[in-house]
């Protein structure tokens, strides 16, 4: 009997196991994509007189903007916790917070501290804790340095937030020239400087590779002329006097080259001048206009506008080979590329049905998709860490900064003063 | 002749054939069965019908494993619930949707008659082949088939809950085990694979978590639940990124 | 009398030559007769080129007046079509009525090549100077020379008409002629 009995239990077991075998397995191939709630909750100021800056709602700003994160609104919140000890997640889950952020801003003799932690509600459990600091006259950009770190550790792409944006501000004045202001400003549109203004047209602002050099052309002269200009000092050194076009700088990868389009020799062609001789080499020698140039990356080859089938289409010029090869192919005008920071997607101009929008042609898949519901847009600029398109565009009869996601979903406008914005430039990542 | 114990040698006919019987078996057991079909609604199965083809067409017993059904149907019929994946919903997403019918297998939507008036008659004669396909389905619904519909409405719901973050590849994949129980609560999520990347993964983790449990699995028989949906693995891995 | 006419400048050459062939020294009589015949002659044709050169600053003041009346109702502005540099019709008659005005005088010309709002600010830049240079072309081929002439371009950066719409874009199209 005890033998009967013992076969049937390994009997029985065998059974089991081999029901447990037969696990079901599902895959999901789809996702709905909304946006994460978190929770920044108001930092805890622990220093003397009147906190410098709400530093939570700078993050919580730069967060929305980017489409991945929806914020908590501050009303719903149903606590303000600034240490670990004080957060119990029983409060988030019920406003179905996924993420919880709180800090502690603490003030040593002019040196300011963010301290920050970062709670995943759903599991309980602390996922990132760090520190920034420096002089108070930069809190802003503490806060968006904060706010690069919970992107970066949420999205696995880097912030870019602590980010400058350079644009060019117009003004009419009666009976004057139109009065022009090449600006500079956080990346959120915070504190405008003015970095140089003229009375004359101002056109394509660029950054160098390092972001302490910017490039652009003026007409102070009375002519076109390329000039730099170094941020931290103000020096301002102009380029070139030819005659003719001089426009359209762009600085290679490396910051040795400026790549620019004269026209002395007869028409509008690409030029790549040595910036530590001032030695110019010609790339192109069309009769048809060529301008725009972006370089790739990888600092091989340049991008650029050319109407020599027609109208105006992107090309690419081979630094190597010489060659030139045609890029676009959808649309009947392409113009102004500017290359994300993995050479793999290519924003620009494009016009369709007789309007002008941002699109974005993917590379590798030579797709291209159309990110703009907007009329006459202009001079696309891609954030360093390849999320958003910052351009201009016209709204109610001005012309001001707007972004859109690189995948085309989240958008949002710049504040706006008066006058006209255009030509935005964003910054590349700035050091510390 | 030597006295045969008849019940001693009965027993060990029985156990040794039932062991037999165990070893051939278990080796169909052993393997996974992936569900691999994506939600349908966000597909449309379009198929080029032939009139001559109408006539061969017999209706197909769904298999007990298989999710999507595809309907034969014409170019442009969607197949039913396509909300429940809506890309962007509010931050609150639509409940899943209502216990599908044990009784009848998940019927195809009708198809969108189409304008030209030369294709309004096949497309009628589809129709018919398949309210009558459907009419015979009807009693012959499978403990399979039960399965495959709540499959579907929790790879829907975690769709639904799954915010890919743009770090994210087509092609990646990470697998998570993950635990319930009868009510259709989630108890435990494990990462079981990674992706590589661990924002990914906590996207996948936390889509589930997000869920927090498929209340429609309460409707299920109890002896599937514990059959198929005690213990579950999901393998997350987009295709419908930008690259 | 503000401009010496080519006719009496002639005769003041031929006044001064019959004057130094007088003087030269010669002494036949001959020469001296010549030299007289040529004082009279002289005296003779300088009234006559007088009151020839009267009558004809009276007609070139009247043919300049009427280039100028013709140059300034054709206007100094010279129109395009979207996304072109070429010259359309109209824009030929305009620039002929300055290109005769210009033949006739010293004036050297700026040429200021615009364009409308529509499209990259660089693209526009270049296209402006291709209008420029279009026109620069045409009066080149017309006998003006280059050096009397100057391009520049501000693509769409100096608008004649702010706002949307080709009623605008239409006017902003152009190049104008500055006169220096």
């Amino acid at each position: 009997m005890k033998r009967l009995l013992t076969a049937l239990m390994s009997i029985t077991l065998a059974i089991s196991t081999a029901s447990a075998w037969a696990q079901l397995t599902i895959e999901i191939s789809q996702g709905a994509d909304n946006p994460t709630a978190i929770a920044v909750v108001p930092f805890a100021w622990q220093g003397v007189g009147v906190a410098p800056e709400e530093i939570a709602s700078i993050v919580d700003g730069d967060l929305a903007r980017s489409g991945q994160f929806a914020p908590i609104a501050l009303a719903d919140m149903l606590g303000n916790p600034t240490t670990e000890a004080e957060v119990f997640y029983r409060d988030w889950r019920s406003l179905s917070a996924e993420y919880l952020l709180i800090g502690r801003v603490s003030s040593e003799p002019s040196v300011l501290r963010v301290d920050y932690e970062l709670f995943d509600v759903l599991r309980q459990a602390k996922v990132l804790t760090g520190y920034e600091s420096g002089p108070a006259s930069d809190a802003r950009m503490l806060a968006h340095r904060v706010a690069d770190a919970v992107y970066e550790k949420l999205t696995g792409v880097p912030g870019a937030f602590a980010t400058k944006l350079l644009y060019i501000s117009v003004d009419r004045v009666p009976g004057r020239n139109d009065y022009s202001r090449l600006t500079m400003s956080d990346s959120d549109g915070a504190r405008p400087i003015v970095l140089f203004d003229t009375h004359e047209p101002l056109l394509t602002p660029t950054w160098s590779p390092d972001g302490k050099h910017i490039a652009y052309v003026s007409f102070e002269t009375g002519r076109p002329a390329i000039y730099r200009q170094e941020i931290a000092t103000g020096q301002r050194e102009q380029l070139t006097n030819f005659s003719g076009l001089n426009s359209s700088p762009a600085w290679s990868p490396d910051g040795k080259t400026m790549a620019m389009v004269l026209s002395k020799d007869g028409n509008a062609d690409i030029y790549l001048m040595d910036l530590a001789t001032k030695k110019l080499t010609q790339l192109t020698r069309h009769y048809a206009i060529d301008t725009e140039p972006a370089w790739m990356p990888d600092g091989r080859s340049l991008l650029f506008t050319s109407d020599r089938g027609g109208k105006p289409q992107i090309y690419r010029y081979d630094l190597s080979s010489g060659k030139t090869d045609r890029v676009t192919y959808e649309g009947t005008y392409n113009a102004r590329a500017r290359v994300s920071q993995d050479g793999r997607s290519v924003v620009m101009v494009h016009q369709a049905e007789g309007r002008f929008h941002i699109a974005v042609l993917d590379l590798v898949t030579n797709r291209m998709q159309i990110l703009t519901s907007t009329d006459l847009d202009e001079s696309p600029s891609i954030a360093p860490n390849g999320s958003m398109v910052l351009y201009a565009t016209k709204y109610q009869d001005r012309s001001i900064l707007a972004a859109v996601a690189v995948d085309g979903e989240a958008k949002f406008r710049l504040p706006a003063s008066k006058g006209d914005v255009r030509e935005p430039a964003w910054s590349p990542y700035l050091a510390r | 002749m030597p006295r045969i114990i008849l019940r001693p040698a009965l027993v060990t006919l029985l156990i040794h054939g039932l062991l037999l019987y165990l070893l051939t078996a278990n080796w169909e057991a052993t393997e996974r069965e992936i569900i691999r079909a994506k939600p349908a609604p966000n597909i449309i199965n379009a198929r080029l019908v032939d009139i001559s083809e109408i006539s061969k067409l017999k209706p197909a017993p769904p298999k007990p494993k298989a999710v999507t059904v595809k309907p034969k149907s014409k170019p442009k019929a969607t197949p039913p619930k396509p909300k429940a994946v809506t890309p962007k919903p509010k931050l609150a997403p639509p409940k899943p949707n209502p216990i599908p019918k044990l009784k009848s297998k998940p019927t195809p939507a009708k198809p969108t008659p189409p304008q030209q008036s030369n294709r309004d008659a096949f497309a009628a004669i589809v129709r018919d082949e398949l309210t009558t396909a459907a009419a015979q389905q009807q009693t012959t619904v499978t403990a399979g088939e039960i399965s495959a519909s709540f499959v579907s409405l929790i790879q829907r719901t975690v769709v639904n809950y799954w915010s890919r973050p743009p770090s994210a590849r087509n092609g990646m994949e990470c697998e998570l085990s993950i635990q319930l129980i009868p009510t259709g609560e989630v108890v435990n999520v494990t990462l079981v694979r990674s992706s590589g990347n661990s924002a990914f993964d906590s996207s996948a983790i936390n889509a589930v978590q997000k869920a927090g449990a498929f209340p429609e699995l309460q409707n299920l028989p109890s002896r599937e639940f514990e059959k198929n949906f005690r213990r579950l693995t999901l393998i997350f891995k987009p295709e419908d990124l930008r690259y | 009398m503000k401009h010496f006419t080519v006719a009496s400048k002639a005769i003041a050459l031929l006044f001064s030559a019959a004057l130094l062939v007088a003087c030269s020294g010669s002494d036949t009589k001959e020469e001296d007769e010549a030299a007289a015949a040529a004082a009279a002659a002289a005296a003779a044709s300088a009234s006559a080129a007088q009151s020839a050169q009267a009558a004809q600053g009276a007609a070139v003041s009247a043919e300049m007046a009427a280039l100028e009346e013709a140059a300034a109702s054709a206007g100094t502005v010279f129109y395009f079509e979207y996304d072109s540099a070429n010259l359309t019709p109209e824009a030929l008659d305009a620039l002929n009525a300055n290109i005769a005005l210009l033949q006739r005088n010293n004036t050297n010309v700026r040429l200021e090549g615009h364009t409308d709002e529509r499209g990259t600010r660089e693209y526009n830049l270049a296209l402006g100077e291709g209008r420029a240079n279009s026109v620069r072309e045409y009066m080149i081929a017309s006998g003006i020379p280059g050096f009397r002439i100057e391009t520049i371009s501000f693509g769409e950066e100096r608008p004649i008409a702010y706002g949307t719409g080709e009623a605008n874009w239409s006017q902003n199209r152009r190049v104008e002629l500055k006169l220096q």
